[in-house]
C-alpha cells in the first residue's frame, strides 16, 4: 500500500521509491530493497500500477513506475480499511489505558 | 492500464522472457549506480559504496531470484515435471489406471471411427474435378426419375446458359463374348461431354473424345480398372485388343483409374466395368419423349444450383408451352441438383444417428472416469490439504488434476485409435452401405486432429470436476480425519449429478436403439406378396445378334425353362422381366376400354413381362381367374394377369375378368385381363404393394409392336437348397449356348434379407453402442453406489448398533441410489421424446413415441441400476458394526 502511495504522487523509478518510503515513514522503515522490486512486479500484474522506460534528470535510462486508475481505486479502498482497523486498534486500546 | 495491457503484462513471463530479463537486469543495475552515488555522497569510498549498496539489497543475486520465482507461477516450465509425478501416481494403482484407460478407449475408438466414416463419406468431396460444381439434372423430381431423352439434352445445351458443359450417360447389361469364359457386366454409355465432365482420364491408353461418340465411329470401348485386371490380367498391352459386347465387335481404347465411378453407381449394387460411347445422331430429329439417360452438367463457376435449377425450368416450361413436351398436373418438374446431395441425400441421416450415438457415449465414458478421478482424489484429500497448508496455490493443484486425467485421456486416444482402425475395417468390411464400401476410410490426418481435440475435450471434461472440487478442499476438514469428509454435501452433488447425466444419456440411447430394433422386426415381417424361400433367381440376355427373331428368344426360353423344370429336386421354374428386389420396375400407361381417368388419376401399371409358371414358381398367390399359361403364345387372343391393387383401383367394385385395356394412348391392340394375383412389393419392402400387369412374354411383341425382351430374370423353385441345382443349371445353359453368361445367380431369400441390410446395419450398430453405455452407466453407479456406501460405512456401523436391521441399511442405500436414478430416468425419458423425432425417419411400422419402447426401457434401466446399486447396499449391510466403528 505504501508503495502505491509513493508511485500515486508522482510517477518514481525504483531506487527513488525506496528513498521516499524511507523519508515518509520518517526513517521508521528503512526499505528491505531486495523485496522491493518482487513487490512492484506483483503490482505489475495486478494492473494497479504501470511502468515506462523514461530518461532521468541526469540522462540516464531508468524505468518509472506510476499508479493506475484501479490502482487508485484499490488504494483508496485500502485506505478506509486501513482507516477502519486503526480506529478500532485506538478504541480498544483507548479504552484499555 | 486496460485489462487487455494487464493480461499482457502477466503473460509476459512466458512469451517475452528475455527482454523482461534485460530490463529488470537494468533496473537494478541502475538502482545499485543510484546507491552508490548516494554512498559516495555520504562520504564513502567507491569501492566501499559499492559494497555497502549489495548488502542493502540483500546481494547482486536475491532480488532477481524472487522476481523470476515469481514469474515461474506462470509459465508452463513445470509442466515436464508434473506429467512424470502424475504418471507415477497412476501407475501405482494400476487397476484404475486401466479401467479409467479402457473407458477413454472405447469412447474415443467408437466416436473416431464413426468420425471417420462421416468424414470419409459426406464430407470429403467426391473423386470428380471441380466437385462441387458437378450436378445432376432432375426430371419429375417428386418421383425422383432422373431419366431424359437424347433430344432433351440437346435441347438443354441450345437453351440453357448455366453450364461450362452438359452429357448424358445410361448404364445397360452387356454379355461379355470371346476369348474368356462368358461374362455378363454392367456397361455404361456416355457421351463425350459427360466423360470429361466426370474427369475420366485413361491410365493406359485414352479416353474416348467428341470424335467417338458419333454414330458410325463408336466402335470403341474403356475398360474400367477391375474388369482391366479380372478379364485381361492387367496387360499393358490391351489397347486395340476387341471384344464382344451384345454381339458387337468393339475396340479397346484405354483403361480408367480404379477409382473412377459413374455418380449413380456409388449407390448401385453392380458399379459399370465397361465404357462406351453413347453416339448421338444430331442431325436427326430426336424423339423427345424416349427418355433413358441422366443428364450431368458442370456449372460456369460461380453458378449456383439454385441459379442453373431455375434455367433448366425456364428450358422446360418453354418447351411445355410449345407443345414438346407434356407436363400432366404440372407433375414433372425439373431441378439441377449437386452430385453429393444427389448421392449422399439417404446416407447422412443414419450417419449423424450414429455420430450423435457415440457422442453419448463419450460423455458417459467422461462422466465414468470422472467419478473414478473423484474417488480417488478424496482418498487423497490429506495430501492435498497438505499440500494447500504448504502454500500450493489452487491453480497448481487444479493443474494437477488436469495433468493426471490428461495422462489417461492421451493413453484412451492411443488405445481408442487401435479400436478405431479395427472397427473400422470391421464396418468397411460388414456394411451395405455401398458408399462406405467404395470411398473407403481411412485414419489420416483429419481424423488424428479429431482424436486429439476428443483427448483435450475429454481432459477437461473428466478432469475439471474433481480438480476444482479438490482446489476448495476444507483444510482443517480434511487433515483432521475421516468423519469430516462426510460433511461436504457438494461432492456428493456432483458425483449425484454425473449418474443422473449418464442415466439419463443411456436412457436416450437404449430407447433409439430399442425402437430401430423394433422397427427392423417389423420390417422383417412384412408380407412381401412372394415367398423367397428356397427360389434360385438368376439373370440372361439373349443378343440380338444370334437370336434376330422373338420366336427364337421366346423358343429358347420355353425349352430352357422346360429342360430346368425336369431337373431332379427342381418344383417349378420360371422367368420375368425384373424379379422382385432386384432392381426398380418402372411403368407403363394403359388405356382403359370403359374409363377415362379422371382429373389427377393415371392408368400406370409396373409392367412385368412373365412366362408360364412365373407366379407359381415365386409364390405369388392368385386372387381370381387364370394364371398365364402355355397357350398364351404370340398368336392367340391377348391377355394379362393384374395385380388386386390393379383391379381395385382401375376397376372399383367391378369384376375385373374380362376387362381390356392397351399400352400407351395409341391405337393398339387390346389385351383381355384373364386373372388377378395378390399384389408383391417389388422396389423396396416398404413400399405400398405395386400396381401390376403381367404380359405373356410371348405376346409382348404384338402388345407393344416393338421388339421382344431379351434379357430375362428365371426362377427355379427348388426342394433343398437352391444353389444346389445351380451346376445343373448352367450345364443345360452352356448346351444351349456355349457363350450365354449366367449373371448374378443367388438365393432370392438373400435378395430379400440385403434389401434390410441398410436398416439392420444402422440399428446393429447403434444397438451396439447402447449397449456399451447401458454398461458404461452400470459400472459408473456401481462404483459411485460402492463408493458412497464405503464412505458411510461408521455410519452404518451405528445404525446397526443401534438395532437397525439389514434390511434397513440395505433399503437405505438402494434408495440413495435409485433415487438418483429415477431423477436420471425421468430425464433422459424427457430427452428422449424430444430427441426420436431425429428418427423418425427410420422407422417403420413402430411410432417414435412407441409407449412399449417407452415404458419397457426405464423398466430395464432401473432394474439393471437396482442391481448395480443393490450389491454394494447388501456390503454396506453386512459391515460388521464393532469393525465399523473401529474404523474410524
Amino acid at each position: 500500500m505504501m508503495i502505491l502511495k509513493v508511485v500515486s504522487l508522482e510517477a518514481e523509478h525504483g531506487w527513488g521509491i525506496g528513498q521516499r518510503l524511507e523519508l515518509m515513514s520518517d526513517g521508521v522503515f528503512e526499505v528491505n530493497q531486495g523485496s522491493l522490486y518482487p513487490a512492484l512486479q506483483r503490482l505489475l500484474r495486478k494492473g494497479w500500477i504501470t511502468s515506462e522506460w523514461r530518461t532521468t534528470d541526469s540522462g540516464r535510462r531508468a524505468r518509472y513506475y506510476r499508479t493506475t486508475k484501479r490502482g487508485e481505486r484499490e488504494l483508496a479502498a485500502e485506505r478506509d480499511t486501513w482507516d477502519r482497523q486503526v480506529r478500532a486498534v485506538e478504541r480498544v486500546l483507548g479504552w484499555a489505558t | 492500464m486496460s485489462w487487455i495491457e494487464a493480461l499482457r503484462e502477466r503473460l509476459r513471463p512466458v512469451f517475452d522472457r528475455e527482454r523482461l530479463q534485460a530490463e529488470m537486469d537494468e533496473e537494478l543495475a541502475f538502482h545499485l549506480e543510484r546507491e552508490v552515488e548516494r554512498n559516495v555522497a555520504s562520504g564513502m569510498s567507491p569501492r566501499q559504496a559499492r559494497r555497502a549498496a549489495r548488502a542493502r539489497m540483500g546481494g547482486a543475486i536475491r532480488p532477481r531470484e524472487s522476481v523470476r520465482r515469481l514469474w515461474r507461477g506462470i509459465e508452463l516450465g513445470g509442466l515436464g515435471q508434473e506429467s512424470r509425478l502424475a504418471a507415477r501416481r497412476l501407475a501405482r494403482r494400476p487397476a484404475f489406471t486401466l479401467v479409467a484407460v479402457l473407458t477413454f478407449g472405447l469412447g474415443i475408438g467408437a466416436t473416431t471411427a464413426i468420425f471417420s466414416l462421416v468424414r470419409g463419406v459426406l464430407i470429403r468431396p467426391l473423386p470428380y474435378p471441380d466437385a462441387d460444381r458437378l450436378v445432376m439434372i432432375w426430371n419429375a423430381s417428386r418421383s425422383r426419375e432422373t431419366w431424359f431423352s437424347e433430344r432433351e439434352l440437346l435441347e438443354y445445351e441450345r437453351a440453357t446458359s448455366s453450364f461450362e458443359r452438359l452429357g448424358a450417360y445410361t448404364t445397360l447389361d452387356v454379355n461379355l463374348t470371346e476369348d474368356a469364359e462368358p461374362e455378363r457386366i454392367t456397361a455404361g454409355a456416355l457421351t463425350a461431354g459427360a466423360l470429361s465432365i466426370l474427369g475420366a482420364h485413361a491410365v493406359v491408353g485414352r479416353a474416348f473424345t467428341t470424335e467417338e461418340d458419333q454414330p458410325g465411329r463408336n466402335d470403341v470401348a474403356l475398360l474400367s480398372h477391375e474388369l482391366w485386371q479380372r478379364r485381361y490380367g492387367g496387360d499393358p498391352d490391351v489397347v486395340g485388343r476387341a471384344l464382344t459386347a451384345n454381339g458387337n465387335r468393339l475396340r479397346v481404347l484405354g483403361v480408367l483409374p480404379p477409382d473412377f465411378r459413374l455418380p449413380a453407381d456409388y449407390r448401385a449394387e453392380r458399379p459399370a466395368e465397361l465404357f462406351v460411347p453413347l453416339a448421338i445422331d444430331r442431325t436427326a430429329d430426336l424423339p423427345w419423349g424416349s427418355r433413358s439417360f441422366h443428364i450431368v452438367g458442370r456449372l460456369l463457376p460461380g453458378v449456383t444450383p439454385e441459379a442453373a435449377s431455375a434455367d433448366v425450368r425456364a428450358a422446360g416450361r418453354a418447351w411445355e408451352r410449345a407443345g414438346y413436351v407434356d407436363n400432366i398436373d404440372g407433375r414433372l418438374d425439373r431441378d439441377a441438383v449437386p452430385f453429393d446431395e444427389f448421392l449422399l441425400a439417404d446416407m447422412r441421416t443414419p450417419l449423424f444417428l450414429l455420430m450423435g450415438a457415440v457422442a453419448f457415449m463419450l460423455l458417459i465414458a467422461c462422466a465414468n472416469v470422472a467419478h473414478l478421478l473423484l474417488a480417488r482424489a478424496e482418498s487423497r484429500r490429506a495430501e492435498v490439504a497438505v499440500s494447500a497448508a504448504l502454500g500450493a496455490g489452487r491453480a497448481r493443484l487444479v493443474r494437477q488434476f488436469l495433468v493426471e486425467s490428461g495422462l489417461l485421456a492421451a493413453a484412451g486416444t492411443a488405445l481408442g485409435l487401435a479400436i478405431a482402425a479395427i472397427g473400422m475395417r470391421a464396418v468397411v468390411a460388414v456394411t451395405p452401405i455401398q458408399a462406405i464400401r467404395l470411398r473407403g476410410v481411412e485414419l489420416d490426418a483429419g481424423v488424428l486432429a479429431f482424436a486429439g481435440l476428443l483427448t483435450i475435450a475429454t481432459t477437461l471434461l473428466a478432469g475439471l470436476a474433481p480438480a476444482l472440487q479438490l482446489s476448495r478442499v476444507d483444510l482443517v476438514a480434511a487433515m483432521g480425519g475421516t468423519r469430516g469428509a462426510d460433511r461436504a454435501g457438494g461432492r456428493r452433488r456432483v458425483r449425484r449429478l454425473l449418474v443422473m447425466g449418464e442415466t439419463a444419456l443411456s436412457l436416450v440411447l437404449v430407447i433409439g436403439a430399442v425402437l430401430l430394433g423394433r422397427s427392423l422386426a417389423s420390417l422383417r415381417s412384412i408380407d412381401l406378396g412372394f415367398r423367397p424361400a428356397r427360389v434360385l433367381a438368376f439373370d440372361l440376355a439373349l443378343p440380338a445378334s444370334s437370336y434376330p427373331e422373338s420366336e427364337r428368344v421366346d423358343d429358347f426360353y420355353r425349352t430352357l425353362l422346360g429342360r430346368i423344370s425336369e431337373l431332379p429336386g427342381v418344383e417349378r421354374a420360371g422367368a420375368a422381366r425384373l424379379v422382385p428386389l432386384r432392381g426398380s420396375i418402372g411403368t407403363w400407361s394403359v388405356t382403359l376400354e370403359d374409363r377415362a381417368p379422371e382429373p389427377g388419376e393415371e392408368f400406370e401399371p409396373a409392367w412385368q413381362i412373365v412366362t408360364p409358371g412365373y407366379p407359381e414358381t415365386m409364390g405369388i398367390e392368385r386372387v381370381a381367374g387364370r394364371s398365364i399359361e402355355s397357350s398364351d403364345r404370340a398368336d392367340a387372343p391377348l391377355v394379362a394377369v393384374v395385380s388386386r391393387t390393379m383391379a381395385d383401383r382401375f376397376w372399383p367394385g367391378e369384376d375385373p375378368l374380362g376387362k381390356r385395356f392397351h399400352l400407351g394412348t395409341l391405337d393398339q391392340p387390346w389385351i383381355e385381363v384373364v386373372g388377378v394375383v395378390r399384389s408383391p412389393r417389388h422396389n423396396a419392402v416398404v413400399e405400398d404393394p405395386r400396381v401390376e400387369m403381367y404380359i405373356p412374354h410371348a405376346q409382348w411383341p404384338v402388345v407393344t409392336g416393338g421388339g421382344v425382351q431379351r434379357g430375362m430374370s428365371v426362377v427355379v423353385r427348388t426342394e433343398g437348397d437352391p444353389l444346389a441345382v445351380l451346376p445343373a443349371v448352367r450345364r443345360i445353359v452352356r448346351e444351349m449356348d456355349a457363350s450365354l453368361p449366367i449373371a448374378e445367380a443367388r438365393r432370392l431369400d438373400d435378395v430379400a434379407a440385403e434389401a434390410l441390410a441398410e436398416p439392420r446395419f444402422t440399428s446393429l450398430m447403434l444397438g451396439l453402442f447402447a449397449a456399451l453405455a447401458l454398461a458404461l452407466a452400470a459400472i459408473g453407479l456401481y462404483g459411485v453406489t460402492s463408493y458412497a456406501a464405503s464412505r458411510r460405512t461408521n455410519e452404518m456401523g451405528i445404525r446397526l448398533a443401534l438395532g437397525a436391521g439389514r434390511s434397513n441399511v440395505t433399503r437405505l442405500v438402494l434408495r440413495d441410489a435409485l433415487g438418483t436414478v429415477m431423477a436420471g430416468v425421468a430425464l433422459g425419458g424427457l430427452g428422449a421424446l424430444w430427441l426420436t423425432r431425429f428418427l423418425a425417419g427410420q422407422l417403420y411400422g413402430v411410432s417414435r413415441l412407441d409407449p412399449f419402447t417407452f415404458v419397457a426401457v426405464p423398466a430395464l434401466l432401473l432394474c439393471v441400476a437396482a442391481v448395480a446399486a443393490y450389491l454394494p447396499a447388501r456390503r454396506a449391510a453386512r459391515v460388521s458394526p464393532v469393525n465399523a466403528l473401529r474404523a474410524e
